[in-house]
């Protein structure tokens, strides 16, 4: 790119050679080496300074030196080539690090003085810079660490968020940690910290070189875990907690153990990416084995407490068996990618065998000249080929460190390689292993929780953490491939499956008793002392069933969980310590607190319970059993409230294959299973083959137990989902006002279940449109379950969502927002936000957005909710593509047309194919992408499409229903746009009324209706009723979405046109400049609308004759039109007539030629040679030449004479081309069309006498002066 | 998806290595498709406070369409050098965009690594480094290469000088004059944003 200020070119060799030369001399010599190299080439001399300037910018650019340096008789820091305090250069030394380039240095020493502090001397360094010991002064005289961070780091940056958190840090108060007490800047740029004075080794040398026992350790360590604890209560997260940052000193005889560093993570590497993360790994951590999954991600860098917590997971770890998860040496030669891979998905091996693995290898590679073999199995040890078991070799497996062997770790521990395995094994392998999950939501929740498991390992009491399931595992496997759960639609319809399985509360209580009863037969069948432990299970059995049912919501309708869950916590210790040796009575017992903690919503809680219960009855009743397929049952259920779509299926398929050969296709038990596996598959959205399974399932509960049974009711409930997932309202509605009646006369009118009942029975009214009917059902609903349930239970929040969602639907924004943030808030706490019921509440959430016209914020949410299901469902479950159809209808409503034709018409097919050609979501987004096509004007693709939407909705749902109404509007907005008006003004007015019963009168559906009839009215020049209905839509949108909103900006411009059309421009023009700037605000200069509006406001402006404003408009307007469309379209030609006719207005000819020029070139390709236009625009430009020659008659009479010549018979052949159209020109503006072509010939004879007074022009002057007085005048103006 | 355009990519990217044109343009056709896709889905669904990473992307990037096995370094190179290319269009155009509808109101920051801060901060935008870069291409290719791949690709200095087939000293040189050219150009030519 040239520019005036470009320097003169000099040899660019030569310059690079000096250049290099200046940088390599003292910033003394410098100048007189400049002057010396090119003191007689001023070109050279004037870029090298130039260039010379340029790098001290680059250098000086990021930081400034507060103060003076310490020592003044120093010449300033060289900033040479590796500068280091320059941001750029942090990468440039990181490379430099690589390659084994000395780092830069430090400059501080002991004696030097920063801020109040005086340092000391060194007492330690690593990558991230260098500790010293300082004294500080004032206020008070003390000895402090001062840490100063080495690397070049923007320091501006990192103290601007050490003092964002610095009221946090100074909140903190703990005896294990360290307080962080102030942050500053060297005088040479660089970031320092000062602490409390820690003096103590890091952890693991501490406990090693004391040779602390395993339990040591372990107390050790919970105390680091409430350090931990203590400041995740205060909001802050460590970030980089390894061994160096945790240092342990002796007081009293006693370790102690003190977190350094709180705070200085987050201020020294905010920003954890990519190449400063790796760059940082080697400068600031120095080892990445401590990082999470989660840290180790490229992007979303949400690190939170559980990061810490998966860092306490390493620091236990290495406590435990000596070595990390993963080898941090191996981490960092594996390369960048291979290093985030192997934190993100290997599995380390669990302590123990990691453990063990050191011993055998070990052994295995004893010194050569030993034999390469080991020489007997006994050194292989049983743990070693047990390992063989595992499916994956991993690098941690595969790579035992140098140096350290397992027997030097077990003396380390005062133990025994074979007892420190032993220990290992179980529990603690669990403890770690729970802090160590992928997936931090199975991570303890809390660092005061994985204190607490290790209290209880102390104490020989039960943990927390659990080895994973084989089902577990299984999903664990399937997730990296697809589907791990699914299931979406209304949310409640997940839970009411948890009628499916006998409840804990009625018939568990027999079951129990039917146990211990069968328990007591073995018993007495075989030894004496059976029989005392039988009537003792029996017992315990009792008791716990009698604790819990004190407590049963469902029974005493109390709103405090609390109880109960101590009282469940209390259940479980006892099962853990009373019941061993009595595995059948364990297995129901466990059973029933399962299903407790479910009804109470605690669904982690009751997954172990379940888990262990089926693991303990497979094994001791055998997988036939039916108690077994009970307890499998109480999984299904519980998976289904989790929406654990893939677990649920194979459990179902398990149950269904076993009850039916174990007791009969024909057994309650197995028809149960089918529907439960009939519910998987339609929450897999796999509607045909769920199908059969629960209507057979039906009909063979009815006959046994009979209809009024609860599982009855719950496959009649399913299967009622099913129908209404189909869109078969009709089918469903019957069965579910049949299993709604019946739950409220065999559960109670209170019961959960009835009160899910009664949501899915109001949201089916929902899909049918019938509000009236609909939200005092969900709102009653939602009262009792806030009241039986409590607020967070997951029934109460979806029941929320619902509800808002009816609200936000019929206009009611105020009061579906706050219900929606508080479902969302609670779904997420209690899920987290990746769970299928928190992204239907994300879905909720955008659908209301987009009602109130909020499309821009609802296109992110869709992306979002989008996104999650592919990746949960896959791109064809119903669920996906309902929401792939919603995210198109908001890129039409962004008139985004050309995105949201694409995914709807690459959507159709799939729906089509999954759902059905009737089903109606097809309908609804048939009629939609028929819309889009209308409004692109491609109407022989609209009408048929939309005449077939129409006629298959009005057959579903007649004609008191949204999307029937949504259709019979877009039509009449397709007829209207092809000038039938008369068709699509009796479908207006058919629909109108329909809406305003339907939604009320104040619902944008209704306003759109009333609008878009207005319009027709005026078509039809019926403009009364067309400004009595244009006056009532804006009042009315304005009171329902405010002021500004794009709607209300379009009933603006509306009522604005409306005005103009009757020429009460006064009126019109303030009210068309608000709608303009708003919308341009509200969508962007680019929007469709917001250019309509622009083009309004012009050729109002042009009504009142306010040529200048409309200029600059016009600009804009042909600048979009210009950006957006194709050489050459049609609406370039107008905007660039209607910016050359304002431009003649205001006397600039000269630059209206050229554009009327092109104009008229287009207009010739475009239009047929007789329109009007052409001959407008052939008159315009001649008018442009005349003016021109006005302007220079004067001075220039020749130029003048030509510019006339050339005018002339392009003003004559424009004025008899529109005398010609006459027809065709718009009524309105006829006669003033005509009236300024003759003016404009007028004016050109006028100026051709001037030019050349005898050539006779006086006489044409005055015969166009005549024909002027002739003509009708123009419509007056106001 | 499974294995097929990573084999296909690093097929690619072993042709391209060995000198065939079409399969360079093949390669920064994929490497473009890709990041452009990444790039949006950031900014789709990124508040607009957030930041996009460009070479956070060129590496994700990198992990999507590369089979991790048997990746040599000219191969790796290949890609890198591609990326690069591509990464400086995609965000100039999305600057250029941005600029142009300023009044939007959504503007998305694009900040890219510590290291075009620098730059971004005194020149404004982009597409001014970019018009720079493209300035010092013609009186000095290598060294616009070189800032080309540091920028836009995050490709360390002792890999970008092998790639350039320079020692390491030589490209630190050129990054350091590459980067007071810059810094002066880019005064020079936006006076205003000058410090």
């Amino acid at each position: 790119m040239p520019d005036q200020n470009e320097p003169k070119p000099v040899d660019w060799q030569r310059l690079e050679e000096l250049f290099h030369a200046a940088l390599d001399r003292t910033e003394h010599e410098r100048a007189n080496f400049v002057e010396s190299a090119c003191g007689n080439d001023p070109p050279m001399r004037a870029a090298l300074l130039e260039l010379l300037a340029g790098h001290a910018r680059v250098n000086s650019r990021f930081i400034n030196p507060v103060a003076s340096p310490t020592h003044p008789d120093q010449p300033p820091e060289p900033r040479c080539a590796s500068g280091e305090t320059d941001l750029v250069n942090a990468a440039a030394a990181a490379a430099a690090l690589v390659t084994g380039t000395t780092p830069p240095t430090l400059t501080e020493r002991p004696g030097t003085v920063i801020g109040r502090y005086k340092l000391l001397q060194e007492v330690g360094h690593g990558g991230f810079g260098t500790v010293f010991m300082a004294e500080q002064r004032e206020p008070v005289v003390r000895k402090v660490a001062l840490k100063v961070i080495k690397l070049g780091m923007d320091t501006r940056q990192v103290i601007a968020r050490f003092e964002a958190e610095r009221q946090a840090l100074a909140m903190m108060d703990h005896p294990n940690i360290a307080r962080v007490l102030d942050a500053g800047a060297t005088d040479s740029g660089r970031p320092y910290f000062v602490m409390e004075l820690v003096r103590g080794d890091p952890l693991t040398r501490f406990c090693d070189e004391n040779c602390l026992s395993l339990r040591q350790r372990l107390e050790l360590f919970s105390a680091v875990c409430h350090a931990v604890q203590h400041a995740h209560t205060k909001g802050l997260i460590h970030r980089d907690l390894k061994p160096s940052n945790v240092l342990v000193t002796m007081h009293d005889d006693k370790p102690v153990a003190k977190v350094i560093d709180f705070g200085i993570a987050k201020a020294t590497h905010d920003r954890l990416t990519d190449k400063t993360l790796f760059t940082e790994l080697r400068q600031f951590i120095g080892t990445p084995a401590y990082m999470s999954p989660e840290q180790a991600q490229l992007s979303g860098l949400d690190i939170d407490t559980r990061s810490d917590i998966y860092a306490l997971g390493v620091l236990l770890y290495e406590l435990l068996t000596g070595t990390t998860p993963f080898d941090s040496h191996k981490l960092l030669s594996a390369g960048y990618d291979e290093m985030r891979r192997i934190i993100r998905e290997d599995e380390p091996p669990k302590p123990s065998t990691r453990i063990s693995a050191l011993s055998s290898a070990t052994f295995s590679r004893d010194p050569p000249r030993r034999g390469a073999l080991p020489s007997s199995g006994e050194q292989r040890g049983p743990q070693f080929t047990r390992r063989g078991g595992a499916s994956r070799l991993n690098l941690a497996d595969a790579t035992p460190l140098v140096g350290s062997s397992s027997l030097d770790i077990a003396h380390q521990r005062h133990t025994d390689p074979g007892a420190l395995c032993r220990s290992l094994r179980g529990d603690l392998d669990w403890i770690v292993m729970k802090c160590l999950e992928k997936d931090r939501t199975r991570r303890y929740p809390a660092a005061s929780e994985l204190a607490a498991d290790i209290q209880r390992y102390l104490r020989d009491e039960p943990i927390v953490a659990r080895p994973p399931s084989a089902l577990y595992q299984l999903r664990k496997l399937t997730a990296r491939h697809k589907a791990l759960v699914a299931g979406m639609m209304t949310v409640l319809l997940v839970l009411i499956a948890g009628i499916m399985t006998t409840s804990w509360q009625a018939v568990t209580a027999r079951r129990q008793r039917q146990i211990a009863e069968r328990q007591r037969q073995i018993a007495e069948q075989q030894r004496d002392r059976a029989n005392t432990e039988a009537v003792k299970a029996e017992e315990v059995a009792r008791f716990l069933q009698d604790m819990l049912a004190s407590v049963d919501p469902e029974v005493a309708g109390t709103r405090d969980t609390t109880l109960m869950r101590e009282i469940l916590e209390k259940a479980v210790k006892r099962v853990a310590t009373e019941l061993t040796g009595q595995p059948a009575v364990e297995g129901a017992v466990l059973t029933t607190i399962g299903n407790t903690y479910r009804s109470i919503g605690r669904y982690n809680d009751a997954e172990p319970h379940l888990v262990q219960a089926l693991e303990i009855r497979g094994r001791v009743l055998g997988a036939d059993h039916p108690d077994t397929i009970d307890s499998m049952l109480a999984l299904a259920t519980l998976y289904h409230a989790q929406c654990r779509l893939a677990d649920l299926e194979a459990l179902a398929e398990t149950m269904v294959e076993v009850s039916s050969r174990v007791l009969g296709e024909q057994h309650v038990q197995t028809r149960c299973a089918m529907a439960s596996l009939g519910e998987a598959y339609r929450f897999e959205g796999r509607y045909r083959e769920a199908e059969p399974l629960l209507l057979g399932a039906l009909q063979a509960l009815r006959r046994d137990p009979g209809p009024a049974d609860r599982r009855t009711l719950a496959a009649m409930v399913n299967l009622a989902l099913l129908y209404q997932n189909q869109g078969r309202y009709p089918e469903a509605e019957p069965l579910f006002l049949e299993a709604l009646e019946g739950m409220r006369r065999a559960l109670g009118p209170d019961d959960p279940h009835t009160l899910i009942g009664m949501v899915n029975l109001g949201m089916l009214y929902r899909d049918q449109s019938r509000y009236a009917e609909a939200q005092p059902l969900v709102a009653e609903a939602l009262e009792l379950q806030a009241r039986v349930l409590g607020e967070t239970h997951s029934h109460t929040l979806a029941t929320m969502a619902d509800l808002a969602q009816l609200h936000a639907e019929r206009g009611e924004f105020e009061a579906a927002e706050p219900l929606y943030r508080r479902a969302l808030e609670g779904q997420r706490r209690q899920m987290g936000d990746q769970h299928p019921l928190a992204i239907s509440v994300l879905i909720g959430i955008a659908n209301s957005l987009r009602l109130s016209a909020r499309y821009r914020e609802a296109e992110p949410l869709y992306r979002e909710a989008l996104e999650a299901q592919r990746r949960m469902l896959g791109d064809e479950h119903p669920n996906t593509l309902s929401t792939t159809f919603d995210l198109a209808g908001v890129l039409a409503d962004l008139t985004r047309y050309d995105e949201a034709v694409a995914l709807y018409e690459q959507t159709l097919d799939p729906a089509r194919r999954v759902l059905g050609d009737e089903h109606p979501h097809v309908l609804r987004h048939m009629s939609r992408l028929a819309d889009i096509y209308a409004q692109r004007g491609d109407y022989a693709r609209a009408e048929p499409l939309q005449v077939k939407a129409l006629e298959l909705l009005r057959r579903s749902f007649g004609e008191e229903h949204v999307d029937t109404l949504a259709s019979l509007n877009a039509l009449a907005l397709m007829y209207s746009g092809q000038q039938r008006y008369h068709e699509a003004e009796s479908l207006l007015a058919k629909a109108l009324p329909l809406y305003r019963r339907l939604l009320g009168d104040g619902h944008r559906f209704t306003l759109n209706c009333m609008s878009n009839l207005a319009m027709v009215y005026q078509y039809l020049e019926r403009l009364d009723e067309a400004e009595a209905l244009t006056t009532e839509a804006l009042a009315a949108t304005r009171r329902a979405l405010g002021e500004d909103n794009p709607e209300t900006y379009t009933s603006m411009n509306n009522l604005a046109m409306l005005y103009t059309r009757r020429g009460r421009f006064g009126e019109a023009e303030p009210l068309m400049l608000a709608a303009y700037e708003g919308q341009r605000r509200a969508l962007g200069d680019k929007n469709g609308d917001t250019i309509q509006f622009l083009t309004n406001l012009a050729l109002l402006y042009f009504d009142l004759s306010k040529y200048s404003d409309a200029e600059p408009l016009l600009r804009r307007l042909l600048a979009a039109r210009r950006s957006a469309l194709p050489q050459g379209h049609p609406s370039i030609a107008a905007a660039l007539g209607q910016l050359g006719y304002a431009l003649l207005k205001t006397g600039d000819d000269a630059e209206a030629e050229p554009l009327l020029r092109e104009c008229l070139a287009i207009r010739e390709q475009v239009l047929p040679p007789d329109h009007w236009l052409l001959a407008q625009t052939t008159s315009l430009l001649g008018g442009a030449l005349a003016g021109q020659a006005a302007n220079v008659v004067n001075t220039d009479p020749a130029a003048a004479a030509a510019k006339l010549a050339e005018a002339e018979p392009l003003l004559i052949e424009g004025y008899s081309g529109l005398l010609r159209g006459a027809e065709q020109i718009p009524a309105r503006a006829r006669a003033q069309r005509t009236r300024e072509a003759v003016q404009r010939l007028l004016e050109l004879y006028d100026t051709w006498v001037s030019a050349a007074p005898n050539d006779g022009y006086g006489g044409k002057a005055l015969e166009w002066r005549a024909k002027l007085a002739a003509l009708p005048p123009a419509e007056s103006q106001p | 998806m499974g294995n097929e355009p990573q084999t296909h990519v690093t097929q690619l990217m072993g042709l391209a290595a060995s000198g065939s044109k079409s399969a360079v343009d093949q390669l920064l056709d994929v490497v473009y498709d890709e990041l452009r896709r990444l790039a949006q889905g950031y900014l789709d669904r990124e508040r607009p406070e957030h930041t996009l990473q460009a070479t956070a992307l060129v590496h994700e990037a990198y992990l999507k369409l590369v089979s991790q096995q048997s990746v040599g370094f000219r191969d790796r190179a290949a890609f890198f050098g591609a990326a690069a290319t591509v990464m400086r269009r995609i965000l100039v155009d999305h600057a250029r965009a941005k600029r142009r509808e300023k009044r939007g109101g959504d503007a998305v920051r694009i900040v890219l690594d510590e290291a075009l801060a620098v730059f971004q901060e005194g020149a404004d935008d982009l597409s001014s480094l970019d018009e720079a870069l493209t300035a010092l291409a013609a009186l000095d290719q290598r060294k616009a290469r070189l800032v080309e791949l540091r920028f836009f690709a995050g490709v360390s200095m002792a890999e970008t000088a092998q790639m350039l087939g320079i020692s390491l000293r030589s490209a630190e040189r050129d990054w350091t004059l590459a980067r007071a050219w810059l810094r002066s150009h880019l005064d020079r030519t936006s006076p205003a944003s000058q410090s």
